[in-house]
């Protein structure tokens, strides 16, 4: 008797919780590291604008992650950077997501109509350049600074956000059209066009819903990209500008100290982009494996 | 395949205009006019009236942008404000550099990419395809410029002498040179798209020796090497070169990025030493080029697949010729 409950109550965590692989904590743990950096560090560390020490020390007690070529602290910097540059790939994700998804809904429920074959095409046009290379393109265009316009102001994280977001669209747009095209065949929406449920109401309360899973798994795996991509951005000068610290820029300031032997100007920042990265390709290719188990 | 040709023109022109209408209209939503972004921060009146003739702005809205889009077309775009050269002549000067180095590094990931993809394949579930299987999340994971910051301080400070860490040298002056001082850059430049070369190959061998012609082949006898080379291999190549050309076009972008750290004179480091001195024409053009070549590499591997690959000829033949 006990040991039969045992055994549904073992099938039903089993179920809920699927087991992560090694691989998979590894992931899990680097990204989770990466979190508190970006959260909690700020809080704790000294201000990052402030001159809190001599140029250049190499990391202590005093200054963990070391000082940078104007005295201000490293670990100071760099959990401030990991803070921006987690704000600007989370922003830019949301910001595609809230964009693609609508665009993808509407392709999707109108698969192969003229209206599926206009929103596709124009998105499949931005695509031919890859996301680094359009935002390069356009931010090289409209310039590093502060742009206006009409009534914004658009700083310089704002415009990676907006950039970013913008080649994220064809990405998060393809994958929602593709689950919602799955989604129209099935039986109930047939059932609920029948009894006269208003459109919108399909869309929003009953599609939405089923295709948002999917959905965000993809998002999640581009703020990886997103992360890669401020930081390249930032390190040539068109992304975050200095003072302001962000991942790519304190490596940039980096480049001109390397031959001083200031190992950890470089090496510490990058290390952090590599872990988050890291993490978030184990956690992806986690998903992949328990997606193809689970079919 | 001169249809086919034509098609991918026809596309390639329309992003371009597209990318160059949304840049057009974003900077003539400012209030302050489009020659703020391309003048930076407290521009001088002679450089603001150097760049309102240059960009036509007297003229109306659409001749404006008539002229904003031909003159990416035309390849005519003005003269540096800092060395007051044609910036074609700049660009002309630079381009070689950055595909000689992404083409060369390009060469020699990719073959490095599909030679551990395919022996992690042959020893599935071995110590090999263990090292493969990790070692490649972790090189995909690695930013190409950080990277090229580490080789940068280890050659340049503790291992001195054996490669140079910095700088470049023509090929035409120093050939041996020339090779050497791209081989860091090369190194640092290719190693992600090689992991993901390795990645693929992998999965699809791995699916391709499943299939059933490889339970027969096992079945008449086939010696373990000829299955591999000559009937798994030769299908799971195909999916893999699609990838392989994808990542050609990031050895393009790559580049850009890489040529700052190692102080190699080609189109990346003429973006940033641009926009340091705020000559926005070179840097327009700069970046415009980057988007440019990626574009021609791209179309010149699908000219290439077309070529290779009989199925896509055939669905296109299939999309196109029956109505036409």
């Amino acid at each position: 008797m006990s040991n039969a409950t045992a055994t549904v109550a073992t099938r039903r965590r089993t179920r809920r919780a699927p087991r992560l692989s090694p691989l998979g904590w590894t992931g899990l743990v680097f990204v989770l590291a990466f979190a508190l950096l970006a959260v909690v560090g700020p809080l704790i560390a000294v201000d990052p604008l402030a001159r809190t020490g001599g140029p250049l020390e190499a990391p202590s007690g005093a200054h963990w992650f070391g000082t940078d070529n104007l005295g201000r602290d490293l670990f100071a910097r760099t959990a401030d950077g990991a803070r921006l540059s987690l704000l600007v790939a989370i922003g830019s994700v949301l910001a595609g997501l809230l964009v693609a998804v609508p665009l993808g809904l509407l392709a999707g429920y109108h698969g192969g109509r003229w209206i599926d074959d206009a929103i596709m095409r124009t998105l499949e046009a931005l695509q031919a350049l890859p996301v680094f290379i359009l935002a390069l393109f356009i931010l090289g265009m409209l310039g590093n600074g502060e742009s206006q316009w009409g009534p914004v102001t658009v700083g310089p994280a704002a415009k990676v956000v907006l950039l970013l977001a913008l080649s994220f669209l064809p990405y998060f747009a393809r994958v929602a059209r593709a689950a919602t095209l799955v989604e129209v065949q099935e039986e109930y929406v047939n059932c609920l066009r029948v009894v006269g449920v208003p459109r919108w109401r399909i869309v929003t309360v009953e599609l939405l819903p089923n295709v948002l899973p999917p959905v965000l798994v993809q998002a999640f795996l581009w703020v990886g990209i997103a992360i890669f991509s401020e930081s390249a951005l930032s390190f040539l000068g068109l992304g975050i500008q200095p003072p302001d610290p962000s991942l790519g820029n304190i490596l940039s300031g980096a480049t001109s100290y390397l031959m001083l032997g200031a190992w950890w100007f470089s090496i510490i920042p990058g290390l952090v982009i590599l872990l988050v990265t890291i993490g978030i390709n184990l956690l992806g290719d986690e998903v992949d494996r328990l997606l193809g188990n689970g079919r | 395949m001169v249809r086919y040709l034509v098609r991918r023109l026809l596309g390639l022109t329309g992003v371009l205009v597209l990318v160059l209408t949304l840049v057009f209209f974003m900077l003539h939503a400012s209030p302050g006019g489009p020659e703020n972004a391309y003048l930076g921060n407290n521009p001088t009146p002679e450089k603001r009236a150097a760049v309102m003739a240059q960009l036509g702005l007297d003229q109306p809205l659409l001749t404006q942008y008539w002229h904003f889009v031909g003159s990416m077309f035309t390849f005519d775009f003005g003269n540096s404000l800092t060395t007051n050269r044609p910036v074609s002549e700049m660009l002309m000067q630079r381009i070689p550099i950055t595909l000689e180095l992404g083409l060369t590094s390009f060469a020699l990931w990719t073959v490095v990419g599909l030679l551990a993809g395919a022996v992690a394949a042959a020893r599935q579930g071995g110590f090999v395809d263990g090292l493969v299987r990790v070692g490649s999340v972790v090189a995909l994971s690695v930013p190409s410029f950080w990277l090229g910051l580490v080789l940068v301080l280890t050659f340049g400070l503790y291992l001195t002498g054996i490669l140079p860490s910095s700088g470049w040298v023509s090929f035409s002056e120093d050939p041996l040179g020339n090779l050497k001082s791209m081989v860091l850059p090369g190194f640092a430049l290719g190693l992600a798209s090689a992991a993901v070369i390795a990645r693929t190959l992998r999965s699809s061998l791995i699916g391709e020796l499943r299939a059933d012609h490889v339970a027969f082949g096992r079945a008449m006898g086939l010696p373990e090497r000829t299955i591999l080379s000559r009937l798994a291999l030769r299908n799971a190549v195909i999916p893999t070169l699609t990838v392989v050309g994808m990542t050609l076009g990031s050895f393009i972008g790559g580049a850009v990025l890489i040529e700052n750290v190692f102080n190699v004179p080609g189109l990346g480091q003429l973006i940033v030493t641009s926009f340091m001195a705020q000559d926005y024409p070179v840097a327009i053009a700069s970046t415009y080029w980057t988007a440019g070549l990626f574009l021609i590499v791209t179309l010149i591997v699908d000219l290439l697949y077309f070529a290779i690959n009989p199925r896509i000829r055939a669905q296109f033949s299939a999309a196109t010729g029956g109505s036409r």
